[in-house]
C-alpha cells in the first residue's frame, strides 16, 4: 500500500515543500530504508519511529519498509520529517485516511512524544504567504507558541502519536483542534508598517538583561558619544567609537538595547523567522519584539558571523536583523570576517551558497562597533603612556578597510571621563537614577522610535520584498524631496569636501547623516549645523590617521 | 618612480657636494636621484629628532619653517618617521629644498606612508641622497651611518625632539666632528621626547655648549645666515601658516573672517591647551544643557575654516 504524506524541510531558514511515500510491501525481506538524498539525520530517523510507534502502542510492520522522499534529488537533512514517516506508516499499516491538505512536521522522541521542532514559525508563515489558507499543519504542541501570532493558520497541536492515532480513528473531532486566531488578514499585517506593541514579548536578553544592560543615563559624561549614538539608533547608522581602553565604549554599546523600540509587526515577523528557522526559540516563546542585540566575540569564525559553514547555519549578521550587532574590538576580528562583512552592510541580505544548498538570508542590522586607538590602547591618553610606534598604528588601522569604513557613517572618539566622575559613578554604582536622568533616557528612547517611524513611513514603497520579507531598499526612489540642499550648504558642503578631501561617496553619507540629524531636531530642511554635525562624524577617523 | 632614475657619483666627481667630500670619514660615492643643487646645499641645516614624535615637534615646524624656507635655507633629514618626515613634509608644503639621506638602498620603500613621502619629494625638486645600491635593506648599522652624511651635508643641526637615548645625538656629535654647530629645541620636562633635547641643553654635548633655540631668528643668529625676506607677521592672534586652506580663507586678514566672539575665546583657549578634548572643552566653556551642539558646531566650523584642527580626537589649534 503505498501513502503519500504533505511535509517541508527547512533550505537554510527557507521552508521547502516536500513529499514523503510511504510503501509497504509484503513480498521481500523485512527492512526499512528511506531513500531520496536523506541525510544522515534523516537515516537516523528510522529507529526514531519505530521505536515512537511501538511505544505508543502500535505495530512496527514486518515487512519491506520503503520510504521515498520528493523531490528525490534534494539533499535533505533535519529531524523534523521524523512525524510524516511515521504518520505515513501509521495510515498503511491500519488503513487510515490522512485529512485532506494536512501536513505534517516534527521531530519524534522515542517514547512516542513530539519534541519542539525549530522552523514551525517559517512553515505557518510559507502557508500564509502562498495563501494556503485551507491547510492543515500538524506540528507539536511544544511549538505551537510560534504558531500562535500568525493568524488564519490552521494547525493541529499533536503532543504525541497516540493522539494522531486517535484522531485518524475518529475518536477526537478535527474542528475541536485546530487553532485559529482572531485579528486581521495576513495582508493587512504585512503592511502594517506601524510600530505594534501587541501580542506576547519575547525577550531574548532578559536572562541576562540584569547584568549586561545599563541605563545611559549612569554614565557621566560623554555628551559627544551620546549624541553619536543618538543620532546613529534613530537613523540607523553605522557607528565606531575610537577610545583607550576603559573608557567606557563597551559600556555605551550596553545601554544600547534599553534605547531600541520594539519591532514592528512586519519587523517582527521577520527576525522570529529567522530564530525559528536556527532553533532559537525553544517553544517558550512565541514573536521576538524586542530588536536583537548580538556580540559574537572577536576570535568567531566567518561562518559563525556571516553564516553558512558545511552544515548550514544562520550567521550572528542574520541574527542581528532589524537590531544591533556589536563588534567589540573591531580590528581584533579576523580579516575575512571584517571583509566578509561588506556586501551584506550594503545590500542587507546574504546569499550563501554552498554545494548542499543556496539560501537567502536577510541581515539588515546597524553595526555598533569599537576600536583602541593603537594595539597597546592608549595612544592620545594622558594618563597612560603610549608604546605604539607610527607603523604599528597603522598597521591596526588598515585592518579596517577602506569599503568596510566608507560604510561605517559615524567615528567618534572617547576618552576617559575626569577622575571626579569616576568617583562619583564609582560610590554608587547602581544608583537609583534621578528622575531627572530617567527623563532624560525616556526622551532618547522617544526620539529615537519617533524618527525610525519617521523614516520607515518616507522609505515606504522603496523596499524590496520577496515573499513578505524585506530584502532591501531602493535608494533611488528616495531622494529628492527631503535631500534638497540649499546654496549655502553645497557651498559649505564643496568647502569641507576640498579641505578633507571628502569623497563623493563620503558627501553622500554626510548628507544622509545630516537628514537623520535634520528628523532628531524635528526640522523638515537640511540646514548648516545639520551638516556640520554630521562632517565632524565623518572628519573624525581622519584625525587618526597622522598624514596620509 | 617613474622618471626619476638613480645616479651614482663618486666623490672626486664635480657633483659631489663639497661639505661632505672635506670629511673624514666621507663615502666615497653616493647614490642620488632628483634634482642636486649645490648651490642651495651651501646654505642648509639639518632638522632631526625622535622617530616617535609628539604635536609639539609639528608645532614648532610649522612656526619656523616659513622663514626658513624664504630664507632659502635647504632642509637636511634622515627620512624616517617622527621628525624627520615632518621636517620633509613640512619643508616641502612651504615650497623649501629639501633632501632626504636614506638609511636604505636609493630604490627601496618601506611602507606607502613613506613611499608618499618620497615621491612628493622628487615632485617638487627635491633631493633623495643614500649611500647604499637599489634595494639594500635597511639595518641597525645603516641608521647610524646615515648620520654622518646628514651631519656632512648641513652646516649644522637643529634637535627637535630627543628622548635620553637618541640616534640624533649621534648626528650632532657628528656635526660637532665636522665643525658645525648643534641647536636643540627646548621642550616641556615632562614630556619623554623633550627629554634627550632638555638634557643636552643643559649640560652641553662632549663639552661643546648646545644652542637652545627659542625662536627662529636664534637659528638664523647661529648660523649667520643671511636673514632676508621675512614674512609679515600679523598680531593678532589668528595668523594663517597653513597654505592649503579651504577656500573660504585666502591670504585675507583676519578682519575679512566672520569669527563670532564664542569662537574666538574657543580659539583663545584651544590654543592655550593643546590637546583639549571635546569634553575638556565642554566643561570649560558651556554648562547648560544640550549645549553639545552648539559646541559640534562650532569645532566643525572652525576646522573647515582651517583655525584649529582634530587629532586623535583631541583639538589643536592651526
Amino acid at each position: 500500500m503505498l501513502v503519500r504524506v504533505n511535509s517541508i524541510i527547512l533550505n537554510g531558514i527557507d521552508p521547502v515543500r516536500v513529499i514523503v511515500e510511504v510503501n509497504i510491501t509484503g513480498r521481500g525481506f523485512p527492512s526499512f530504508d528511506i531513500v531520496g538524498m536523506a541525510g544522515k539525520s534523516v537515516q537516523e530517523s528510522k529507529e526514531r519511529v519505530r521505536s515512537a510507534l511501538i511505544a505508543s502502542g502500535y505495530d512496527f510492520p514486518q515487512k519491506k519498509v520503503l520510504v521515498n522522499l520528493m523531490p528525490a534529488d534534494l539533499p535533505k537533512d533535519g529531524t523534523c520529517l521524523d512525524f510524516p514517516i511515521a504518520a505515513g506508516i501509521l495510515a498503511c499499516v491500519y488503513g487510515y485516511k490522512l485529512p485532506k491538505n494536512a501536513l505534517f512536521y516534527g521531530e519524534l522522541a522515542l517514547g512516542g512524544e513530539l519534541n519542539y521542532t525549530k522552523g514551525c514559525f517559517n512553515l505557518g508563515l510559507m502557508l500564509l504567504t502562498q495563501g494556503e489558507v485551507t491547510t492543515v499543519a500538524f506540528i507539536p504542541t511544544k511549538s505551537v507558541k510560534e504558531m500562535e501570532h500568525l493568524d488564519g493558520v490552521l494547525f493541529f497541536p499533536t503532543s504525541n502519536l497516540k493522539e494522531l492515532g486517535d484522531f485518524l480513528e475518529g475518536k477526537t473531532t478535527f474542528s475541536s483542534r485546530v487553532g485559529k486566531l482572531k485579528g486581521s488578514s495576513l495582508t493587512n499585517t504585512l503592511q502594517d508598517k506601524k510600530i505594534c506593541g501587541q501580542g506576547k514579548v519575547m525577550n531574548l536578553t532578559k536572562e541576562i538583561k540584569s547584568d549586561f544592560e545599563i541605563d545611559i543615563a549612569s554614565i557621566k559624561g560623554q555628551k559627544r558619544a551620546k549624541r553619536a549614538l543618538l543620532i546613529s539608533l534613530s537613523g540607523k547608522h553605522n557607528i565606531l567609537f575610537i577610545g583607550s581602553p576603559g573608557c567606557g565604549k563597551t559600556m555605551l554599546a550596553r545601554s544600547i538595547p534599553p534605547l531600541l523600540p520594539k519591532l514592528s509587526y512586519t519587523d517582527s515577523l521577520e527576525v522570529t523567522r529567522i530564530y525559528s528557522g536556527s532553533g532559537f526559540m525553544d517553544g517558550k516563546y512565541g514573536l521576538v519584539e524586542i530588536p536583537p542585540f548580538r556580540s559574537p566575540h572577536h576570535t568567531s569564525s566567518v561562518a559563525g558571523i556571516i553564516g553558512g559553514g558545511n552544515r548550514f547555519k544562520v550567521g550572528e549578521i542574520s541574527l542581528a536583523h532589524k537590531g544591533i550587532l556589536f563588534l567589540d574590538e573591531l580590528p581584533e576580528f579576523s580579516l575575512q570576517v571584517l571583509d566578509a562583512l561588506r556586501q551584506p552592510l550594503e545590500t542587507k541580505t546574504i546569499s550563501l551558497i554552498k554545494s548542499g544548498y543556496s539560501v537567502l538570508v536577510p541581515t539588515d542590522f546597524v553595526l555598533v562597533a569599537t576600536a583602541n586607538p593603537c594595539p597597546c590602547g592608549y595612544f592620545g591618553d594622558r594618563s597612560h603612556k603610549c608604546i605604539c610606534g607610527l607603523p604599528q598604528r597603522q598597521r591596526y588601522f588598515s585592518r579596517i578597510s577602506g569599503p568596510l569604513l566608507d560604510r561605517i557613517d559615524i567615528v567618534v572618539p572617547i576618552f576617559s571621563s575626569n577622575e571626579a566622575d569616576f568617583v562619583n559613578n564609582f560610590s554608587s554604582p547602581i544608583a537609583p537614577t534621578s528622575n531627572q536622568e530617567l527623563d532624560t533616557t525616556l526622551k532618547l528612547q522617544e526620539v529615537i522610535a519617533k524618527v525610525q517611524s519617521l523614516q520607515r513611513d518616507r522609505m515606504l514603497g522603496a523596499e524590496k520584498h520577496i515573499l513578505g520579507i524585506t530584502v532591501g531598499i531602493d535608494n533611488n526612489k528616495n531622494k529628492s524631496k527631503y535631500y534638497t540642499l540649499n546654496k549655502n550648504i553645497i557651498k559649505l558642503l564643496e568647502q569641507a569636501s576640498t579641505k578633507f578631501n571628502l569623497s563623493i561617496r563620503s558627501q553622500t553619507k554626510v548628507i544622509k547623516l545630516a537628514r537623520t540629524i535634520a528628523d532628531v531636531e524635528e526640522k523638515v530642511e537640511i540646514e548648516v549645523s545639520h551638516i556640520l554635525e554630521a562632517i565632524s562624524y565623518q572628519t573624525s577617523y581622519l584625525s587618526f590617521f597622522p598624514n596620509s | 618612480m617613474q622618471g626619476f632614475n638613480s645616479d651614482y657619483i663618486c666623490i672626486k666627481d664635480p657633483r659631489f657636494p663639497p661639505s661632505l667630500a672635506l670629511t673624514p670619514d666621507c663615502p666615497v660615492g653616493v647614490y642620488f636621484k632628483g634634482n642636486l643643487d649645490l648651490g642651495k646645499l651651501q646654505k642648509s641645516l639639518a632638522i632631526v629628532g625622535t622617530r616617535r614624535c609628539s604635536r609639539y615637534c609639528t608645532e614648532v615646524l610649522k612656526l619656523f619653517m616659513p622663514e626658513l624656507t624664504l630664507n632659502k635655507v635647504t632642509i637636511v633629514s634622515g627620512f624616517m618617521y617622527g621628525v624627520d618626515y615632518e621636517a620633509h613634509s613640512i619643508c616641502l608644503d612651504f615650497d623649501g629644498y629639501t633632501v632626504a639621506v636614506l638609511p636604505f638602498g636609493i630604490d627601496f620603500c618601506p611602507t606607502s606612508y613613506m613611499t608618499s613621502l618620497y615621491n612628493r619629494i622628487l615632485t617638487h625638486g627635491g633631493l633623495i641622497i643614500s649611500e647604499y645600491p637599489e634595494k639594500h635593506p635597511p639595518e641597525k648599522w645603516t641608521f647610524i651611518a646615515r648620520n654622518r652624511i646628514v651631519a656632512g651635508l648641513s652646516a649644522g643641526v637643529v634637535i627637535v625632539e630627543a628622548a635620553l637615548k637618541s640616534g640624533s645625538i649621534i648626528t650632532a656629535r657628528k656635526t660637532l666632528e665636522y665643525g658645525g654647530k648643534v641647536c636643540a629645541i627646548p621642550g616641556s620636562i615632562t614630556a619623554d621626547t623633550s627629554k634627550g633635547t632638555n638634557e643636552l641643553i643643559k649640560m652641553g654635548l662632549d663639552g661643546n655648549a648646545v644652542i637652545p633655540v627659542n625662536q627662529v631668528s636664534d637659528i638664523f643668529d647661529t648660523f649667520s645666515f643671511k636673514w632676508g625676506l621675512k614674512e609679515e607677521r600679523l598680531s593678532d592672534e589668528i595668523v594663517f601658516r597653513h597654505k592649503n586652506l579651504s577656500g573660504l580663507i585666502t591670504n585675507k586678514g583676519p578682519n575679512d573672517l566672520h569669527v563670532s566672539q564664542v569662537e574666538r575665546n574657543l580659539l583663545q583657549s584651544i590654543k592655550l591647551n593643546s590637546g583639549l578634548t571635546f569634553e575638556e572643552i565642554l566643561e570649560q566653556h558651556f554648562n547648560d544643557n544640550n549645549s553639545e551642539l552648539s559646541l559640534i558646531y562650532y569645532l566643525t566650523k572652525l576646522q573647515i575654516q582651517g583655525f584649529i584642527e582634530e587629532g586623535g580626537g583631541r583639538y589643536y589649534a592651526c
